[in-house]
């Protein structure tokens, strides 16, 4: 049974800002479902028509297959924690994390077993005694994460939780959030714009941009198999080359735009005219010989080190690309060298529509 | 330009309310040198730089400036030019305007800063954009502006306090490569301030970590990432962070081994340390599938992956505890029992005073 359905949604702010354009989508009841895409790409606009927080133009809003609509937002029993959290100022932690369990009618025996079990995985327990004007913000935000946790509505929906936090304590809750996921089974909608807290956290990712939905697949779908351009680029780090391509006539060969250089093209159907080659930077072949995989000559222009990997910014004739590989690779000084794009890893890219061509298998 | 200027911080501390901020830095920023303070929120990397620029003075110690020692000047005799966070770039003034603003506020004559902000814009490839509007920038384009803004009043030193915190992943990985691209051309000296490890890593020629005020560690990337001195430092750098198991060591002090859960004994060589260690550090990127029945191979259940898209980290049964290894996509599957081994040249003791050690790192040198 599906939790949520989103039909033909649209919405259009005053000033002709049209934040929603018809868009569809469904989440099955327990999936963890990322809403991804840039900042102003209309992604809270969705939690807030999904809660009833504003108006549809047009399109449909089903819970547990009950048309919501026009429903109030108490009546959908979904939450929706803010990015901008408002705790109660003169509540301590404890009572700000159990107030919607007290609202709920919950007893204070089970409300004290549910509060510090949440946290202790939000690791918040230091906290709980305390008021929030004594909190810093990444606290503030973790006690905020808390009541939204603890509190097991049918649909829960999360507006870029993790942001603004530090980076380290990022990776931890994320995490968290995971583990959380797969003991309570509750039903997410997650929204963010950082492509490794979705990718690491969801069954199935909704790629947004500019109020249209891009892609909607898993997290392995999305990577391998992007569907446009956008999504190539959004997602991975760093995205995804695109090198402009002619194909031969036979579509087995493409000449690097602008260059008299060759490689040979994946098993695609007929290609358009105008291509790219989609690569991702772990998929390029680099060497400091030439040879049947390394057959295009370039040079690496500059070495980001990682610690556990190194990036190549490397150029071939007037393209620019990058690679990533170990950091006990043998390229690992700038200077000239060899590359490949190895067939089974292409993505084609039709210039025209920006969309992928579909593999042969 | 000037710009190729060091910074020198001596002995530097702050309290407040009796909380210590910052508590005796030292720090030498070598001219031309891309240095980042790294550490979490809370850690004082933001009152020492709103000491360096003069907003916040200091309880006690030094800042020197190309060889002047600033205490006592205010912030903007103390020719430091700072960036701010999200790069603030006016959006209502042209880029022109926008770069002659802060010539303008200290009453330069309408020549010197046309001919200053014509020469600034030549070097940041900015002539193209002068005479557009601020609202119509991209990320890239504003990030130049901000910088050449600042550094048309030719600075000794720029100081960048989390420029890019609030930007999307993808506008993050190039405005990274290009700030760095800028700073070497320029051959600018640069502080950077930032909780972001990646960030860091990517551009920095040395790493101060910081924490509880003090600074950990100073070192260049790689060290900082394969031989840190403590526990913080080993745990607060590498994403997914740094397995520690319980070990034992075993065998003579001169030439011993290590004994975990699953894997051992593990040669390490000599330990020249005091007591026993009381964890094995070991990254992710250092544990790896073994594709033989080699003898330092132990077998184990993968529960979980992450998948992070271009690589994937299983999470595999260890003693009692999991322990995160980085796969190739697809290489692993949950459920499945693997060979796994640790690297035995990137294994870390954690000590019982949290400073950490690397047996196994060649010409280790330990007291």
């Amino acid at each position: 049974m599906d939790r949520l359905t989103i039909r033909n949604l649209s919405k259009t702010f005053p000033g002709n800002v049209r934040a929603l354009d018809d868009v569809s989508f469904s989440v099955a009841k327990g999936e963890f479902f990322s809403v991804l895409g840039p900042t102003n790409a209309g992604k809270s606009t969705l939690l807030k028509l999904i809660a009833g927080l504003i108006g549809v133009d047009a399109g449909r809003v089903l819970i547990d297959d009950a048309d919501m609509t026009q429903a109030e937002p108490r009546l959908r029993r979904v939450s929706l924690l803010f990015q901008n959290i408002a705790l109660f100022p003169t509540l301590s932690g404890f009572d700000n994390i159990a107030y919607p369990l007290r609202l709920a009618g919950v007893d204070e025996a089970a409300i004290r077993v549910r509060v510090a079990e949440v946290a202790a995985t939000v690791n918040v327990g230091h906290l709980l005694g305390r008021l929030p004007r004594t909190y810093s913000g990444g606290e503030q935000q973790r006690v905020a994460i808390s009541r939204a946790l603890a509190h097991r509505s049918r649909l829960l929906m999360l507006d870029e939780p993790l942001t603004n936090l530090d980076a380290r304590l990022r990776i931890g809750l994320r995490r968290q959030f995971r583990s959380l996921h797969r003991d309570s089974g509750q039903t997410i909608v997650y929204v963010t714009h950082d492509q490794v807290e979705a990718m690491s956290l969801s069954d199935r990712i909704l790629i947004f941009n500019e109020g249209r939905v891009e892609q909607i697949g898993t997290p392995r779908e999305v990577y391998h198999s992007p569907a446009t351009r956008f999504v190539a680029e959004f997602i991975g780090t760093p995205p995804m080359n695109m090198i402009d391509c002619v194909p031969s006539a036979d579509s087995r060969m493409l000449t690097i735009a602008g260059s008299n250089l060759s490689v040979q093209a994946g098993s695609f159907a007929a290609l358009p005219d105008r291509v790219a080659v989609g690569i991702r930077p772990e998929d390029v072949a680099v060497s400091r010989h030439a040879g049947d995989a390394t057959s295009l000559p370039g040079s690496v222009v500059w070495i980001e080190r990682l610690g556990s990997r190194n990036v190549l910014d490397f150029r071939i004739g007037s393209h620019a690309a990058r690679a990533v590989v170990p950091v006990d690779h043998p390229v690992d000084t700038t200077g000239p060298a060899w590359f490949g794009l190895p067939a089974a890893r292409q993505h084609m890219l039709d210039r025209v529509t920006d969309r992928f061509v579909q593999r042969q298998e | 330009m000037t710009g190729q200027a060091g910074l020198e911080l001596r002995g530097l501390r702050k309290s407040f309310d009796g909380t210590r901020a910052v508590d005796g830095v030292d720090l030498a920023v070598a001219p031309g040198e891309f240095l980042s303070i790294l550490g979490p929120s809370g850690c004082g990397k933001s009152t020492l730089l709103s000491m360096i620029t003069g907003l916040t003075t200091q309880d006690g110690g030094d800042i020197i400036v190309d060889g002047r020692v600033v205490n006592d000047l205010a912030p903007q005799e103390r020719r430091l030019g700072l960036v701010f966070q999200d790069y603030a770039v006016f959006s209502r003034l042209s880029v022109r305007q926008n770069l002659a603003f802060g010539l303008k506020a200290r009453g330069m004559k309408q020549a010197e800063r046309e001919m200053r902000v014509a020469a600034i814009a030549m070097q940041l490839d900015l002539e193209a954009l002068l005479p557009r509007s601020g609202a119509t920038l991209n990320m890239s384009e504003m990030q130049r502006v901000a910088i050449a803004r600042v550094l048309v009043t030719e600075p000794d030193i720029l100081l960048l306090d989390e420029p890019m915190s609030n930007l999307d992943a993808s506008v993050r990985m190039s405005l990274r490569t290009e700030l760095k691209h800028i700073q070497a051309s320029l051959n600018q000296t640069i502080l950077y301030v930032t909780h972001d490890q990646a960030e860091a890593m990517a551009m920095s020629d040395r790493i101060a970590v910081m924490n509880a005020g003090r600074i950990l560690q100073l070192g260049s990337p790689e060290d900082i990432y394969r031989r840190p001195s403590s526990r913080f430092v080993a745990e607060f750098i590498g994403d997914p962070p740094m397995n520690l198991l319980a070990c034992e060591l075993r065998g003579d002090r001169s030439d011993g081994s290590v004994v975990t859960a699953l894997h051992g004994p593990i040669a390490v060589g000599p330990c020249r340390f005091e007591g026993a260690p009381s964890r094995l550090g070991i990254r992710p990127h250092d544990v790896r599938l073994a594709h033989d029945d080699s003898p330092q191979a132990a077998r184990t259940r993968v529960v979980y992956i992450e998948n992070i898209g271009a690589e994937h980290i299983a999470y595999v049964e260890y003693g009692d505890g999991l322990l995160a290894m980085a796969t190739r996509p697809d290489q692993v599957r949950e459920g499945e029992t693997v060979s796994i081994v640790l690297d035995p040249k990137a294994l870390h003791f954690i000590l019982a005073d949290d400073t950490v050690v690397q047996p196994g790192a060649p010409g280790a040198q330990h007291g």
